[in-house]
């Protein structure tokens, strides 16, 4: 064995080896016993003086990592020539898949609205992948709307209400609790009854006469 | 001389008994009633209570003060938009943050308004029941309840729980016809007297943030013990006119009836389109209060007032039919 490999082998020892040599002195330990039985004596030697009359762990290494190769089942690799585009193409598929994933997952849920001539019966839709974690399809809240009529009319009931409060005395039995719900609620309009709507469809004549 | 079995003696006993004590029952239902009216209005107190009204509960703060000024009471939302009410001898301002506006009425002289006799809510024709219940204990004050039940559907219920030695309202519970809880205020803390922190009758909004909402129609009104120009032709059992104004001067239609059963109040509003506020048709709800508007004739007629809400829309019906038939 050179001076040069007994250096490596050293090195290796010290952790001062490159990925690349080390890799390359670790080969040919498994192949070269002259190397693995200095490899041992070194670490005995090292042990001894780190640790003097300590037991020792490194023994019989050469015969654990010629052991350990033979008993090693060696992998099957396929034939040359059987399907050899297969590899390329299988690399692709993955590539693809995980391209798609990608979409389906962090792309915009938008549902496509099948057109007048499409028949969603003659060719069902496949489910597509939602992910938990996306954004539901419509927003929860619905958008901001401003309506100027809505407003004043709860102002114009506000002010009703404060001037109904002072006329009517019995209100006052109560004191403060007649205001409450101007502090407390906003103007919620009530859902048209079927009598309420009669009602207005009676003052919508009504007024249709006047006019003419 | 005939004598009843035992029978029959204890059950006219029981009956006459009974009666004794219903009727002991609601007058001190009403002398209670009467002590809680006086010192709502005449003490000063502050407090913070919840109030609960379906599904949403806000808290709120109330100052009221009582001196040689004569009254002064700032009501607030502790939770959610800044909304206030401020009452003094000017008038009532409504500081509403999330509508971003102001609504102010002038005060009103309610000399001309008659008072109304305290048993009329409980009379044989009364559309009420008052009695006394059982104590408990509410924002560390003992308490006492009172409970008036409607006797039909135009009206609604009230249990106040009532501060033991004062008599100012603890506890407050609105309630239908068939019972059925539609509001609760409670106070969760609450001092009297001396005790309570004058600073915070100021209010801490000012007014230049907000855009004023002028109530034109409702100013320069006088209250007037003339007839009506329209009156209902039939109104919901125990209700009667109890007051009227009109505008002061020539401009447009302006009316305001109060109409009352002794404790509910329902306010009648006939103005010219286009002159007064706009009111959208139909039914509203400003919290426990029902609302109903109608456009007819060129004038626009608004009822609204802490009623059912059929109360409203069966008063504005007949008050579209007397304005038609006029």
């Amino acid at each position: 064995m050179s001076k040069e490999s007994l250096e490596h082998l050293s090195s290796l020892m010290d952790g001062e080896l490159s990925r690349e040599a080390g890799l390359f002195i670790t080969r040919r330990l498994s192949a070269d016993d002259t190397m693995c039985e200095t490899w041992e004596r070194y670490h005995l030697i090292r042990d001894c003086i780190r640790q003097p009359g300590g037991k020792h762990l490194v023994t019989g290494l050469a015969a654990k990592l010629t052991t350990s190769l033979e008993d090693e089942v060696a992998p099957v690799t396929p034939k040359r020539g059987a399907r050899p585009w297969l590899k390329p193409v299988s690399g692709l598929a993955i590539a693809a898949s995980v391209a798609l994933m990608a979409i389906v997952v962090t792309a915009p849920q938008t549902l496509e609205v099948p057109g007048e001539g499409e028949d969603s019966l003659a060719s069902p839709a496949i489910e597509p992948f939602v992910s938990p974690n996306t954004l539901p399809l419509a927003p929860v809240s619905q958008a901001a709307s401003y309506d100027p009529s809505g407003q004043a009319s709860s102002n114009a009931l506000n002010a009703y209400l404060l001037r109904h409060n002072q006329m009517a005395r019995t209100a006052g039995r109560q004191g403060f609790v007649s205001f409450v719900p101007i502090v407390a609620t906003p103007l919620t309009p009530v859902a048209e009854t079927p009598e309420d709507a009669a009602v207005a469809a009676e003052t919508d004549s009504q007024n249709q006469t006047t006019e003419q | 001389m005939r004598v009843l079995p035992r029978q029959a003696q204890a059950l006219v006993f029981l009956v006459s008994f009974s009666s004794a004590v219903f009727a002991g029952d609601s007058s001190e239902a009403r002398a209670l009633l009467e002590k809680m009216t006086t010192a709502m209005s005449q003490l000063s107190y502050q407090g913070t209570f919840v109030y609960v009204r379906d599904d949403v509960v806000e808290t709120m703060r109330i100052t009221h003060l009582t001196d040689e000024t004569g009254v002064r009471e700032r009501l607030y939302s502790v939770s959610g938009p800044h909304r206030e009410v401020i009452r003094d001898r000017k008038g009532v301002r409504c500081v509403l943050q999330d509508s971003s506006s102001v609504v102010e009425d002038q005060m009103v002289s309610n000399s001309y308004f008659p008072e109304l006799p305290p048993t009329i809510i409980d009379g044989d024709k009364s559309g009420y029941r008052l009695e006394t219940g059982g104590e408990a204990r509410i924002a560390g004050q003992k308490a006492r309840r009172v409970t008036i039940s409607p006797r039909d559907k135009y009206r609604y219920g009230y249990d106040f729980w009532l501060e033991e030695q004062s008599g100012l309202l603890l506890k407050w519970v609105l309630f239908d016809s068939s019972h059925k809880p539609l509001a609760k205020l409670m106070f969760t803390d609450f001092a009297m007297g001396s005790a309570i922190d004058l600073a915070e009758i100021e209010s801490s909004s000012s007014v230049e943030d907000f855009v004023e909402m002028k109530t034109f129609s409702l100013q320069k009104t006088v209250v007037t013990q003339s007839n009506p120009r329209w009156q209902p032709a039939k109104l919901p059992p125990g209700f009667e006119l109890t007051s009227h104004s009109h505008k002061a001067e020539a401009e447009g239609v302006y009316e305001h009836m109060v109409y009352s059963d002794g404790l509910a109040a329902v306010s009648v509003y006939v103005e010219e389109q286009g002159a007064g506020m706009a009111v959208k048709p139909g039914g509203s709800q400003l919290g426990t209060n029902n609302a109903f508007s109608h456009k007819i004739e060129g004038v626009q007629i608004t009822v609204i007032g802490e009623v059912p809400a059929i109360t409203v829309k069966s008063i504005a019906k007949e008050m579209a039919l007397a304005i038609m038939s006029n």
